[in-house]
């Protein structure tokens, strides 16, 4: 199965380049994206979804031309996408809700249909809440209808942007388990600023900024990035990128080492910050 | 579980006609239109229990006016079906499904049945309940199916409006025009969508359904029609377009008078 591929995509609104001639390809295992707020992902998710057209550059996805209007059709029969800020029908119960997603997703056998439902149900834990309004849930509960949603008929490409904001910390291990153990082994793009997420499920994190691609490569590659510019002190340094006074009192510090400074092992945020050249966008 | 080629949209504008049509049943706007039409049969089963020599020309008037405005209702309700994706800011992972507008807005105009059906049989059991009282023009029985038709009628108007003007403000605001229009016994202009101007004689009254039909139809082509227009929707609007002419051709020169104002 082809994965993703992309070759000098550029997108711009107005006077704001959002995507800056990024190439990018991937193939079925987890992609971790990371980047600043503004820095692009989120346009790279809709123009990975096909709701929306690159102004320039190429892109391919499971084989197909989204540009054609019965490849795009095509691709959006194997795609499951859950946006940063899903829409619901308030009104209707979860299963219902569901249910109607799997109709527009030309599931039109009923007695599968309604199968499916309760398994996607099942994976994000929503069974009990199947008959309530989706209204009536909580903003955990319809992260997890998101996810059922984008989950639909085993996707062979699964967009998930911020998928596990607002879930409580075992969701966050229990998205993790589903995620990383979803049975046809998609080509999953997961958009987060959660790092653990990264360092926890993906084989391979993608880091953004600007609108172009600053770091593409394995979680402990990008780790790599930070050794020798992390370390511990107990007085500030001005010439630190970031620090801060840890729990046992010490000062964490991210940046260029002053000589005979005590380093200690980085984490991918430190990485990440290092990379995105600030704190103000490691939010 | 996936195929290469893409499977007709025929099967998803059913399953859609199911699901869209439980859920207009299932709406306060409905409700509140079968609560009115309900009332206005009471009042003609009321008034025909109570009179001595009731008629069906004076009395049925009630209950024609009462369904024409759930059917207004359900123009409403098809409307808010229609924008709920705006409305509940969907449209973004919508874009995403393999299901076209164009299906969307199908499923909706045929789930626009399921109110037309139920509004249908309260009708027939009005008529019904007035043949054992009154004497009922045989030709009194196809208000069942101008009914029917009107409610996908009107169905199909929300669905344009909602198209066109996708305001949640637009088909209240039309809505209320239509009600302004409804209780007047004028053969004016809104008369072409009203039952009673027709249900006279066999042809006219067929004329008249097959009017309402063809112009459902031609909504239902116009508001599918965006984002793409498609050679499809273009032969079902020329095709319902020019029924629509040729019927109200017909159906003026049969109800107005030779010289009167009848469609001013």
């Amino acid at each position: 199965m082809s994965g993703i591929r992309l070759t000098g995509v550029s997108k711009r609104y107005g006077r704001v380049q959002a995507l800056d001639g990024i190439d990018l390809s991937a193939e079925r295992g987890i992609t971790g994206l990371l980047g600043p707020n503004g820095a692009g992902k989120t346009t790279l998710l809709r123009v990975l979804a096909t709701v929306q057209a690159p102004d320039a550059g190429s892109v391919e996805l499971l084989g197909h031309d989204p540009a054609d209007a019965e490849q795009r059709r095509s691709i959006r029969r194997r795609l499951g996408y859950m946006p940063q800020e899903p829409g619901f029908y308030d009104n209707f119960t979860v299963f219902e809700f569901v249910d109607y997603i799997a109709i527009l997703k030309q599931l039109t056998d009923r007695r599968k249909r309604h199968d499916e439902v309760r398994e996607v149900l099942g994976l994000v834990e929503l069974t009990a809440e199947a008959r309530r309004k989706v209204r009536d849930l909580s903003g955990g509960m319809r992260r997890r209808l998101a996810l059922a949603q984008a989950l639909l008929d085993r996707p062979d490409l699964l967009l998930l942007d911020e998928p596990t904001s607002g879930l409580d910390p075992a969701q966050r291990l229990r998205f993790r388990e589903l995620v990383s153990q979803l049975p046809n082994r998609p080509v999953v793009l997961l958009s987060t600023h959660q790092t653990e997420d990264i360092a926890a499920v993906c084989e391979r994190v993608v880091v953004i900024a600007a609108g172009r691609v600053q770091f593409d490569g394995a979680p402990d590659a990008l780790r790599q990035v930070a050794v020798g510019r992390v370390w511990i002190s107990d007085r500030p340094n001005a010439q630190t990128l970031l620090s801060w006074r840890s729990g046992d009192g010490t000062l964490r510090h991210v940046g260029e080492p002053p000589s005979g400074a005590d380093l200690v092992e980085p984490t991918i945020d430190d990485a990440y910050l290092l990379l995105s050249g600030s704190s103000g966008g490691a939010s | 579980m996936n195929s290469s080629a893409n499977p007709p949209m025929g099967p998803v504008v059913t399953a859609l006609a199911v699901a869209e049509g439980r859920h207009l049943l299932a709406s306060r706007v409905f409700w509140s239109g079968l609560a009115i039409a309900l009332l206005g049969t009471g009042v003609f089963i009321r008034s025909a229990l109570a009179e001595e020599s009731p008629t069906w020309d004076d009395d049925a008037w009630t209950m024609g006016v009462s369904f024409f405005l759930a059917a207004i209702f359900v123009m409403v309700a098809v409307n808010r079906a229609a924008l709920r994706d705006r409305r509940e800011h969907a449209v973004e992972q919508h874009e995403a499904l393999p299901a076209p507008r164009s299906a969307r807005v199908a499923g909706l105009f045929a789930g626009a049945l399921w109110p037309a059906a139920v509004t249908s049989v309260l009708v027939g059991g009005g008529v019904l309940f007035a043949a054992t009282r009154l004497d009922v023009p045989a030709v009194s029985a196809l208000f069942v199916i101008h009914n029917a038709v009107l409610v996908l009628m009107l169905g199909a108007v929300g669905l344009v409006l909602a198209t066109w003007m996708p305001s949640p403000f637009v088909a209240p605001v039309v809505a209320f025009a239509l009600f302004l229009i409804a209780p007047g016994e004028t053969p004016a202009a809104w008369h072409v969508i009203w039952p009673f101007a027709t249900l006279e004689t066999w042809g006219l009254a067929a004329w008249h359904i097959g009017y309402l039909l063809a112009l459902a139809l031609l909504f239902a082509a116009i508001a599918s029609g965006r984002p793409d227009w498609r050679r499809g929707q273009t032969i079902v609007a020329l095709m319902s377009g020019v029924a629509v002419v040729v019927s109200l051709t017909v159906l003026i020169s049969g109800v107005c008078p030779p010289r009167g104002p009848c469609l001013l």
